[in-house]
C-alpha cells in the first residue's frame, strides 16, 4: 500500500512536469512568431546583381524655380530596367520626405519601367503620383525635367521617355505638362540648363 | 474666349476649337505657385515626329508650322512685361494644348506676390499683364503684317 502522503507527491510531481510542458511549448511558440515577425519587418537583403553607387540627382527646389545636382548613395541593380526604375525611385524618395524641397503626394511612386526599343523607354508611375501632383505649369515641369535627366545621367542610351499613369496613358501630369508626347531627352537636357 | 464660365473643356477639344475657328493667336492664362512673378511660356515640341504628306499634321507636333512666332510672341510679351516693372521668364515648355494648335500660342502664368496668394486677384496686377499680353500680340501682328 502507497502511502497517501506519497501519491499526493507524486500527483504534484506530475502536474508540475505537465504545467511545465505546457509553458515551454507557448514559449517556444512565441518565440517562432517574434523570429517570423522580425524576419518580415526586416529590410531584404538585395537577391539581385548590382552595387551601391555613389549617383547624381538632379532635384527640383520649389521656392527657388531651380533644378540643383545632388549626390546620394543608391544600390542600383545591374538590369537596365531596374537600374532605371530604382534612379527614378530614389529622386521620388528626395520628393516624398519631409521637409521637401518639391512636396509629392504620399504614394508617389514608379510602378514599371520598360524599354520598347532600345533607346526609348516608358515609365508608368502610380496613380497617385499624377493624381495628387500639386497643379501649375512650373511645378509640373519641374517634376519631369528632374525625372528625365536623372534618368538620362545614370542610365546611358535613353533618348525618348513616355510617363503611363497607372497603366494607362493620361493627357497630362495635372493640368499642364504634356504626357501625351515622348519626351525626347536632348530636348529636355537644354529645357533643364534653363533651370540650374 | 474659350470659356466664360468654369466648365470643364478637355485640353485636345479646347485645341479643336482653336483650329477650326482659325485664330490668329492663342493665349492660356494660368495662376499659381511657386516662385514669383510672371512666366511666359512658349510651346516646345518634345517629339520630333515628321509632318504626314499632304495637308494633314501630326496631331502632337500641329504647333510645329507656327513655333517661330509662338517663340516670338513669347519674347514680345515678356518685354513687355518687364517694362512694366514686372519679373518675368519665358521659357520653352512642352504643354497641352499649346503643341496642338496651329497658330501661334503662348501660356502666361502668374505666380503671387511674395507668396501672397491674394495678389492673385489683384484687378490692377491683372491689368498690367493683359495689356502686356495685348501689346505684345500687336507687336506680332504688325511684324507679321510688314513681312507681307
Amino acid at each position: 500500500m502507497i502511502p497517501r502522503h506519497f501519491q499526493i507527491t507524486i500527483a504534484l510531481v506530475l502536474l508540475a512536469i505537465l504545467v511545465s510542458g505546457i509553458v515551454i511549448i507557448r514559449l517556444t511558440h512565441k518565440e517562432e512568431a517574434l523570429t517570423l515577425q522580425a524576419a518580415e519587418a526586416a529590410p531584404a537583403a538585395p537577391i539581385l546583381n548590382g552595387k551601391e553607387e555613389h549617383i547624381q540627382l538632379l532635384l527640383a527646389y520649389d521656392e527657388d524655380q531651380a533644378l540643383r545636382w545632388r549626390p546620394a548613395d543608391v544600390f542600383l541593380p545591374a538590369d537596365r530596367n531596374l537600374r532605371a526604375r530604382e534612379t527614378l525611385r530614389s529622386v521620388l524618395a528626395q520628393y516624398l520626405q519631409m521637409p521637401s524641397p518639391h512636396p509629392l503626394a504620399k504614394g508617389a511612386d514608379i510602378k514599371d519601367v520598360y524599354f520598347i526599343s532600345d533607346d526609348t523607354m516608358i515609365v508608368d508611375t502610380t496613380a497617385q503620383f499624377a493624381d495628387g501632383h500639386p497643379s501649375g505649369v512650373l511645378l509640373e515641369e519641374l517634376t519631369l525635367a528632374s525625372l528625365i535627366e536623372t534618368l538620362t545621367a545614370n542610365v546611358p542610351g535613353i533618348a525618348r521617355v513616355k510617363f503611363l499613369v497607372d497603366g494607362k496613358e493620361r493627357e497630362t501630369l495635372a493640368g499642364h505638362a504634356d504626357l501625351m508626347s515622348f519626351y525626347q531627352t536632348a530636348a529636355v537636357h537644354e529645357l533643364a540648363k534653363e533651370f540650374e | 474666349m474659350l470659356r466664360e464660365s468654369d466648365i470643364d473643356l478637355s485640353l485636345d477639344r479646347r485645341a479643336e476649337i482653336t483650329n477650326e475657328q482659325r485664330a490668329s493667336v492663342y493665349v492660356a492664362l494660368h495662376a499659381g505657385r511657386p516662385g514669383k512673378g510672371v512666366r511666359v511660356y512658349a510651346p516646345a515640341l518634345t517629339d520630333t515626329q515628321q509632318a504626314l504628306a499632304g495637308r494633314f499634321l501630326p496631331w502632337e507636333n500641329a504647333q510645329s508650322g507656327a513655333l517661330s512666332r509662338s517663340q516670338n510672341l513669347a519674347r514680345l510679351v515678356s518685354e513687355e512685361l518687364r517694362e512694366k516693372g514686372l519679373t518675368v521668364a519665358n521659357l520653352g515648355m512642352p504643354l497641352r494644348p499649346l503643341n496642338n494648335i496651329v497658330a501661334p500660342a503662348i501660356a502666361v502664368e502668374l505666380a503671387p506676390q511674395e507668396g501672397d496668394q491674394q495678389s492673385l486677384e489683384s484687378q490692377k496686377r491683372q491689368n498690367i499683364v493683359a495689356t502686356a499680353i495685348a501689346l505684345g500680340i500687336v507687336q506680332l501682328r504688325s511684324q507679321i503684317g510688314a513681312r507681307q
